[in-house]
């Protein structure tokens, strides 16, 4: 399967074998020193959208999405529900609750009391945005962020729901949101992946929800298009160091005559494959340097570095992850997502929500702040949220100062920040309870949309052909992207 | 657009058309002048593909999205003015194809859909010829093609023929014949998935027998790898993994699945017993224990096991599964899409979707298994021979035990008078029940048990009315017993005063499924309470009388359980209890609040507010037994008399052989752990209460429509079931295999095809529906879909047939005039060059290092994997970190590599394949830096490459020319051009020079990996040409079939 740009390059290759009366050798050496031989055009130009792809204009280049997953509570972060403290402890009535289907966890709770939240809401900047305190830097930002407190979404437990955020389906195999802009975009950089995946771990819940692959894989899409896990360890890339006892000159040597034993391989054949492999070669050779180069920080200065806090001496950390992402933002990689597990409240909420908001809050604004000093954050979208959001009634035994949510498909909230959103907006709003949604509702579909919208790309042409449908991001239903949170 | 041309009279119209493609932009009236010199238009071929990608969306078979009330997907209406046959100035389409009014051109703008003039002509011209309607051709029965004459020596077998008559359509001629080490390599792979040796190959060059090739084949089919190589492929369509997937995705064992598709294609199982086996092998007669293995297929879904995932939901999931699964691998059809609104281009309503997915609905499983490991339920038993005679023994052994204990002399009279003199002597006071349970005949039928009449239970809620004593309440502080007489068969809570809802506080006593008693009391289930599990097993057949104590300590050491007025083991399985026990929720006999429901008799149960001691319990249990005896001894005969003294008497008996029947419950326990040991795969089993299908409005499984039911059956597009097949998986599966059924046969040699030439005749070849793309061959696929069929689904003849073919054989070698006009190689005028799939990359590179070891089946192995992997995404639910094997298993086919789902084994995935979390049926094949970097720094590579070295430096001593030579000549089967060698030579050189200076190095890289380096090597030597392996390892024509 070709991509759009894969199609319009052998296009181009076929009429260039097929136009010149070149004998084989002539057309094997000027296949070879096409310097696009990636089997890529030169990357389109940000204010060019390709004919191939019936764009808009894009307000990002990339993509940085800071998935929390577990699904933190709107009502301890980015809902301010105050009418619940006087309904502590009250019976969830009926007619908010409407039959909304229970997990298998609190199916059989007799009684749904109501919980407020134990932190303390304020108005943050000059736009007003109420935030808990369990957000202290992020609240500093507030006239940067645009928060969306309408998400919903179709599933009520971990898996189907993540994998649903991450790929647009709760069923497992489709592509997921980084391989479908990798797709449609292509590259803006010639020595790194273009998708990038971080995975951190949380200490608010020990053993917390665990992530699959799928999560950042490329479905049906080629596996070409899938997200590159960047790990903590000494091979940040899997396989990227060479062998012990296999230096640099040595390999070097070794990659020269690979190239010059596959072009005569190429000459023979002519099959543009293998001048792929040999480009392939040269860039896993440049990951090489570029790869240390990006996950070494020796050159940070140290205001930068303490600004992400602590952790972020700690390879793995939430911390770190944010200051590699702004680092690859900076090498203009596409799509970087990071992954923090931990959030999965069911009990012990205050104390556990405390400890993943530690940290997830100072390196997430510093994160965004880092972005807008570099002049980065106007093209690039920021996406910070989880999978759905959590019960407003208790799970288990509740107290004033400890208890816990269950899982809540019908309303969370997230936030957005750079890319073209307005800066210090609210959309969308819940009803009292913060049960339901009563004004503009952004499914998670809607949310992909949006941020496809940000890149230029319409979700709706954004497809490829699976099992005799146009398979697109968004999926089947009619979706939408929130236009009203872009600025004009 | 393609043109499709079916015969070669249509040769002049393509490459007009082709011309009119090619050149500059054609104007109207130029187009129209080329079409006027057309023969007639084929509907199917140039119609049909226009309007399934332009206008089915909205006038296709979708009712709820259709337009206008107009189809096109069917033939109109014969007063239809839409398309007038022969005037299409008067229809209504050719107007608003043509229409530049942005209100009525079709098809609209926001459809993103165009037409091109080409396009817009042909359907002119379709209609002006009388707009003839053909169905989809794969719905359509298979021909009988005949396959086409030719004056040409190039056709080996009639497959070329086709082949042939297609290339000249297109102005091709065949590409020579590849030569042999190249047409060796491609077999080797193609059918064991792994490269000739230096000898095999040279056998076969120096093989001048005009049956050289066959001889290669009939050797290759025969081999116990070909099965290996088969199974690889049919696994990614089977979803086969050895994880459940999911949030857990816990471990199972499939493999004996795996091995049995191994053995099938081995043995060469006829396809369409292949296809009813997997399908329906459990509602044969009699099934094999190797025909219900084989229904594992469709247990090879994913299962969920997350806590609170809903039931309903993820059964319905597990069907939709089989459903897609199903239709893709046999039929070639996207059911998929019809789950949710009618299919959009195929002509398959929702009904008929859900139709189809009740012949799965019916299987006896549930939709979530509750964080349960392992296999989940229906399953088979595999015990391996020694298992089955340990088994056997016990059985045995137990039976004489029962005998010994049936037989042994009538000691009841005696016990009685021993226990009434003891009665006698001591005087022990027994306090009265708080509470006493006594059968009521009208509610429950009655049986017999020791002393008076038992009531049995049915294992349903309600089945007595609940105690009506509200003062009965229990406390930690306050001491309690009850006594109970049950039989060993029952199942189920005893009673219950407990509320489920609220964190299942409360009291109760259970016996669990396998025999023991567990007893609980609960404040919040699990983090506050006491549960308590009796070690041993009521004796199965026999009567038990059960006392259970309560010191009102609060700790469970002060829960006592008694069997037959003795204390029993325990195990504590809870210990926390801490808050209060108290609920308003009545008690009650045989069920808990709601659950737990008792099934089997039970007697008497009373319930005493002290802790009886154990010479009350003793005292009590031996005062009723006594009165009984004298009672039924001063009774007149009677029946129930009868009866009742029997049961009283076995009963005595059993309290006087306790020794025997102490080792009989011994046998049992040791006969359940075997049991536990065996091996088992999931297989497929129907319910016994028949689950009735209904269509779920936009898939929702919670939104049934339940005013009708649905039965199972065909969607109406293809040939119904008939009267002997029955209308289940059988009927489905005896359907699949029938004379009339026009796809599975297409399917079939569909995938054979792609298998050796890279691509499909079919090139979509999961989707044969209208949306698919059409046959390059239509006669060619029928051809031998007839073939296939009419040599009874040999699958062995079937792959034979196309690798003794001509146009298998050509060299893949491209030249400037292919390129042009047949870039993707549609008409097969080249053989095929693609890069080898990751097991067989890997495969290879092991068989080169003679590492690899050919052992076939068994449980799934762990080679070498970086460290993290596992943990990194694992939030704990997991199997904890990946330890990769030692020994052998470091070294099996990639085909045996575990398989977790949501963590991937990189080794492979990096070279594409998939997670096996869904039914794929072709791979991509892709080329990425990771790729290379994997084949250079992956440990797996790393030691392949040092121990391949040895094998070249052991290949002749002296000559590092001739070493390399070697080597090369064993990666790629052909001799290396001098270039190619003095540059490799060059370079050997500079590594030699390198290692020597610097041997630590040199050392450290032959620790790469768990096998020993050669110490008669020297290591300056050995990493030397290491790198050199692992150049070669690397080569793309050594990771490519040619």
């Amino acid at each position: 399967m070709l991509n759009p740009f894969d199609r319009a390059w052998l296009a181009n290759r076929r009429t260039f074998l097929g136009t010149t009366g070149l004998g084989l050798g002539a057309i094997a050496s000027a296949v070879l020193n096409q310097s696009d031989s990636l089997a890529r055009p030169a990357p389109p130009q940000l204010d060019q959208p390709s004919i191939h792809l019936p764009n808009f204009r894009p307000s990002a280049k990339r993509v940085i999405v800071l998935f929390q997953s577990g699904a933190p509570s709107q009502y301890e972060t980015l809902d301010y529900k105050p009418g619940l403290a006087k309904l502590a402890g009250s019976e969830l009535p009926e007619s908010i609750r409407g039959g909304q289907r229970l997990t298998g966890m609190t199916s059989g709770q007799t009684s749904f009391p109501v919980v407020p939240s134990v932190f303390k809401f304020k108005q943050r900047g000059n736009s007003g945005i109420w935030m808990s305190d369990l957000l202290p830097h992020l609240s500093g930002l507030a006239d940067k962020l645009c928060v969306i407190r309408s998400m919903y979404t179709e599933a009520i437990n971990h898996d189907p729901a993540i994998t649903f955020f991450q790929t647009g389906s709760q069923l497992a195999g489709r592509p997921s949101m980084g391989a479908w802009v990798a797709y449609g975009l292509g590259s803006m950089n010639q020595d790194l992946p273009n998708y990038i995946a971080m995975i951190s771990r949380g200490t608010g819940r020990a053993a917390g929800q665990p992530l699959y692959d799928r999560l950042w894989g490329s479905g049906m899409l080629p596996g070409k298009y899938q997200g590159v896990k960047l790990r903590s360890g000494n091979d940040p890339i899997l396989y990227l160091a060479n062998p012990a006892g296999c230096p640099s000159p040595v390999r070097r040597r070794m990659l020269d005559d690979l190239k010059t034993l596959n072009q005569a391989t190429l000459s023979r054949t002519l099959d543009p494959e293998v001048a792929t492999r040999i480009e392939q070669y040269e860039l896993a050779f440049r990951m090489q340097t570029s790869v240390p180069e990006l996950t070494d920080l020796s050159q940070e200065p140290q205001s930068v570095l303490e600004r992400y806090g602590p952790n972020v001496q700690l390879p793995g950390t939430y911390a770190r992850n944010c200051l590699l992402a702004r680092r690859l933002a900076e090498r203009d990689v596409r799509f970087i997502q990071l992954f923090h597990m931990g959030w999965d409240q069911h009990d012990n909420l205050p104390d556990h929500m405390s400890k993943q908001c530690h940290d997830t809050d100072q390196p997430t604004a510093a994160l965004i702040q880092d972005l807008d000093e570099r002049g980065l954050l106007d093209d690039t979208l920021v996406v910070w949220g989880g999978e759905f959001g959590r019960t407003v009634y208790g799970q288990g035994t509740a107290t004033e100062k400890n208890y816990g949510r269950d899982h809540h498909p019908r309303c969370f909230s997230i936030f957005m920040a750079g890319g073209g959103v307005k800066p210090g907006t609210v959309y969308g709003t819940t009803d009292d309870f913060g049960y339901n949604i009563v004004e503009n509702p952004v499914h998670v579909n809607d949310l992909h949309a949006t941020i496809l919208r940000a890149l230029g790309l319409d979700h709706r042409k954004l497809t490829t052909p699976y099992q005799g449908l146009d398979l697109r991001l968004s999926g089947v239903e009619e979706r939408n992207p929130v236009l009203e949170i872009f600025q004009s | 657009m393609n043109i499709e041309l079916v015969t070669p009279s249509w040769k002049q119209c393509a490459q007009f058309l082709s011309r009119v493609m090619m050149g500059p932009i054609v104007g109207l009236c130029g187009t129209t002048a080329v079409m006027a010199q057309l023969p007639g238009i084929s509907f199917r071929e140039q119609i049909q593909p226009i309007l399934a990608e332009n206008c089915f969306s909205c006038h296709g078979p979708d009712e709820h999205q259709r337009q206008a009330d107009l189809r096109l997907d069917q033939v109109l209406a014969a007063n239809s003015t839409v398309i007038v046959p022969g005037k299409p100035d008067e229809s209504e389409l050719v107007r608003r194809i043509y229409s530049t009014l942005e209100s009525e051109a079709m098809p609209p703008a926001e459809s993103n859909r165009q037409l091109t003039d080409i396009q817009r002509e042909l359907l002119r011209r379709w209609i002006e010829e009388g707009a003839n309607w053909q169905q989809h051709w794969a719905f359509e029965p298979i021909q009988k093609p005949e396959p086409p004459q030719q004056d040409s020596d190039w056709p080996k077998n009639p497959i070329d023929r086709f082949v042939w008559a297609r290339m000249v359509d297109q102005n091709l001629t065949p590409s020579p014949p590849a030569d042999r080490r190249t047409l060796i390599r491609r077999a080797y792979f193609d059918l064991i998935g792994i490269a000739p040796t230096a000898e095999q190959t040279q056998v076969f060059v120096d093989d001048h027998d005009e049956n050289a090739w066959e001889k290669v084949i009939d050797g290759l089919l025969a081999s116990p790898h070909f099965g290996e190589q088969m199974a690889l492929e049919w696994l990614d369509t089977a979803r086969f993994a050895d994880t459940n997937g999911f949030q857990n995705d816990f471990y199972r064992s499939m493999w004996p699945w795996r091995d049995w598709v191994i053995e099938a294609f081995n043995r060469n199982l006829r396809y369409d017993q292949f296809i009813i086996e997997q399908l329906a092998g459990d509602l044969l007669t009699q099934p094999t224990n190797s025909q219900l293995i084989a229904t594992g297929f469709n247990r090879n879904n994913r299962s969920v096991t997350e806590g609170g995932a809903i039931e309903e939901e993820w059964r319905i999931e597990n069907c939709v599964d089989r459903v897609e699964t199903t239709a893709a691998a046999f039929l070639g059809l996207t059911l998929g899409c019809c789950r949710c609104h009618d299919h959009k281009y195929d002509p398959i309503s929702q009904q008929e979707f859900y139709q189809f997915f009740a012949f799965f609905n019916n299987i006896d499983e549930l939709g979530v298994y509750n964080e349960t490991r392992g296999n989940v339920g229906p399953v088979i038993k595999l015990p391996t021979v020694e298992q089955q005679t340990a088994l056997d023994q016990l059985d045995e052994k137990m039976a004489r035990t029962k005998q010994l204990l049936e037989s042994a002399p009538d000691q009841s009279a005696r016990l009685v008078e021993t226990w009434q003199q003891q009665l006698n002597a001591e005087l022990i006071e027994l306090p009265s029940a708080r509470f006493q349970w006594v059968a009521i005949p009208e509610k429950l039928p009655t049986g017999i048990c020791p002393v008076g009449r038992s009531s049995t239970f049915p294992g349903v809620a309600d089945a007595v009315a609940p105690s009506d004593d509200a003062q009965l309440q229990f406390s930690v502080e306050d001491p309690f017993s009850w006594t109970v007489w049950v039989h060993g068969n029952a199942r189920g809570s005893i009673f219950g005063k407990m509320d489920e809802r609220n964190e299942y506080r409360g009291v109760d006593g259970i016996l669990l499924s396998d025999g023991r008693l567990k007893i609980h009391l609960i404040h919040q289930w699990r983090v506050n309470a006491i549960a308590v599990i009796s070690k041993n097993r009521l004796p199965a057949d026999e009567w038990t009388h059960v006392a259970v104590t309560w010191d009102g300590s609060s700790k469970a050491a002060g829960y006592k359980i008694y069997f037959d007025g003795y204390p029993v083991e325990v195990e504590v399985d809870i210990d926390t209890l801490s808050g209060t026990i108290a609920t308003d929720v009545p008690l009650r006999i045989g069920q808990r609040s709601r659950s737990e429901f008792f099934q089997g008799e039970q007697f008497e149960f009373s319930l005493f507010d002290c802790e009886l001691t154990p010479a009350q319990i003793l005292t009590g249990l031996r005062q009723a037994l006594v009165q009984q005896f004298i009672q039924y001894d001063q009774s007149p005969r009677s029946q129930e008399v009868d009866h009742g003294r029997a049961c009283l008497t076995r009963y005595l008996n059993g309290l006087d052989r306790q020794a025997m029947r102490g080792e009989l419950s011994e046998l049992i326990t040791k006969r359940e752990k075997l049991e536990s040991e065996l091996q088992t795969s999931m297989i497929m089993r129907e319910r016994a209460q028949y689950r009735e299908t209904f269509l779920l409005r936009r898939g929702q499984y919670d939104q049934p429509a339940t005013d009708s039911a649905l039965w199972p059956a065909i969607p109406g597009v293809l040939p119904p079931l008939t009267a002997d097949q029955p209308a289940n998986r059988l009927g489905l599966a005896r359907w699949m295999v029938d004379e009339r059924n026009p796809l599975v046969a297409r399917v079939a040699v569909n995938r054979a095809w792609m298998k050796y030439l890279g691509r499909g005749l079919v090139e979509s070849v999961d989707n044969f529906g209208v949306q698919g793309s059409p046959p390059s061959h239509p006669l060619l696929i029928d051809w031998l879909a007839r073939e296939f069929r009419s040599s009874e689904w040999n699958l062995k003849q079937l792959h034979k047939l196309i690798l003794m073919s001509a146009t298998y054989q050509q060299s893949s070698t491209l030249t400037a005039e292919r390129a042009k006009i047949d870039p993707e190689n549609r008409w097969y005028s080249r053989g095929p060059r693609y890069r080898l799939s990751a097991e067989q990359i890997r495969d290879n590179s092991l068989a080169l290092a003679g590492l690899l070891v050919e052992k076939i089946g068994g449980p799934s192995v762990r080679p070498y994997q970086p460290a993290g992997l596992w943990e990194e995404l694992a939030g704990g639910a997991n199997d904890g970190p990946y330890q990769n094997d030692h020994g052998d298993n470091l070294y099996r086919r990639s085909l045996y590599t575990y398989r977790k789902r949501t963590v991937s084994h990189p080794t492979v995935a990096t070279f594409d394949a998939p997670s096996w979390e869904i039914c794929r049926v072709n791979r991509g094949r892709t080329n990425t830096p990771l790729q290379s970097l994997a084949l250079l720094n992956d440990t797996t590579y790393v030691e392949a490459a040092r121990k391949f070295a040895e094998r070249m430096l052991q290949f002749s001593e002296g000559s590092i020319e001739s070493q390399i030579r070697f080597g090369f000549m064993s990666a790629t089967q052909r001799a290396p051009t001098p270039h190619e060698l003095s540059t490799l030579v060059a370079s050997h050189n500079v590594y030699q020079d390198y290692y020597v200076s610097n041997s630590q190095e040199a050392r450290e890289l032959l620790a790469t990996g768990e096998s020993p380096a050669q110490p008669s090597l020297p290591v300056d030597k050995l990493a030397a040409m290491t790198a050199i392996a692992s150049v070669l390892l690397n080569l793309d024509e050594v990771i490519t079939k040619e």
